[in-house]
């Protein structure tokens, strides 16, 4: 590019990027939220959303965990309910095998 | 540098009054910057508003540390370019399309308008960095040594972004207006 082509291109850059004013009343919305004290900047709101999301995390975790004990508890008290039942029917066998051996005794007699 | 409190507690409380009044006068004195480079790189007048706000609030925060002018304008310069690159990049800001995208008002001292427009437009269209140092260069007027100092890049990088951001854009004009030597 030759100097004065150069020259045109930075004199009209100069001019388009002029600086603008900003919005009436900034500096007063700026001064009184300082004032304010500690305040939520663009980087406090996004450590807010990574607190939400770990107690979101903390919260699905914690109703699996609760769930796959329930599930854990109900299959234990369905073992031990079909444990006592064989034991009740093998017992109730027993005895009629019992009274059959008795009486089949007492028939020799 | 404020002066050294003789008696702590009513000094404090000054202290407090003179730190809160030398906030002011730097957010009186550096709104039109710190706007300007947010809204040049960002085209986007609420977005500008919103980083410059979280740019000063930041300022607010590390007053103390900042004991010179000189000092405070670079800290300005550098916080809002990396706010602005975050900004871009953490809400995957995309650019207006050209007919919505907003203008400053026209300046009285802009001798062409509409030249003005599509060099806005055309450095728009930039990546960011490159966006970023062609508005320092221009809306602040910086070498690129200062440049490079503010965006803590090496100088042969910026000179090589700046240099190629200009080749860029002056093929894009001709493209647009046509060789004026034709």
């Amino acid at each position: 590019m030759r100097p004065r082509e150069q020259h045109e291109l930075d004199e009209a850059l100069r001019e388009a990027f002029r600086q603008v004013d900003p919005p009436p009343g900034f500096a007063d919305r700026v001064v009184r939220r300082a004032s304010r004290g500690p305040v939520r900047t663009i980087g406090g709101r996004a450590g807010l959303r990574w607190a939400a999301a770990a107690v979101l995390v903390i919260a699905v975790s914690g109703g699996l965990w609760y769930r796959a004990e329930e599930r854990r508890r109900i299959e234990g008290e369905e073992a031990r309910r079909q444990v006592l039942l064989s034991l009740q029917i093998a017992g109730s066998k027993l005895s009629a095998v019992q009274m059959k051996i008795n009486r089949h005794e007492e028939s020799r007699q | 540098m404020l002066p050294e409190p003789a008696d702590p507690a009513p000094d404090t409380a000054g202290h407090e009054q003179a730190e809160s009044l030398e906030f002011e006068d730097l957010v009186r004195r550096h709104q039109r910057m710190v706007f300007s480079l947010a809204f040049h790189v960002l085209r986007d007048r609420a977005a500008a508003e919103e980083v410059s706000q979280d740019v000063f609030l930041r300022l607010h925060r590390h007053l103390a540390a900042l004991d010179s002018g000189d000092g405070v304008v670079f800290w300005l310069r550098r916080v809002t370019s990396n706010r602005c690159i975050d900004y871009a990049r953490k809400r995957r800001f995309r650019l207006l399309s050209f007919d919505s995208a907003p203008e400053p008002a026209v300046d009285a001292r802009t001798r062409d308008p509409l030249l003005s427009r599509r060099l806005r437009r055309l450095v728009a269209s930039l990546p960011w960095r490159s966006r970023m140092v062609v508005i320092l260069r221009y809306q602040e007027d910086l070498m690129p040594e200062e440049i490079a100092r503010i965006l803590d890049t090496p100088v042969a990088s910026v000179k090589s972004q700046l240099h190629r951001a200009l080749r860029t854009l002056r093929e894009k004009m001709l493209r647009v207006v046509g060789d004026p030597r034709s």
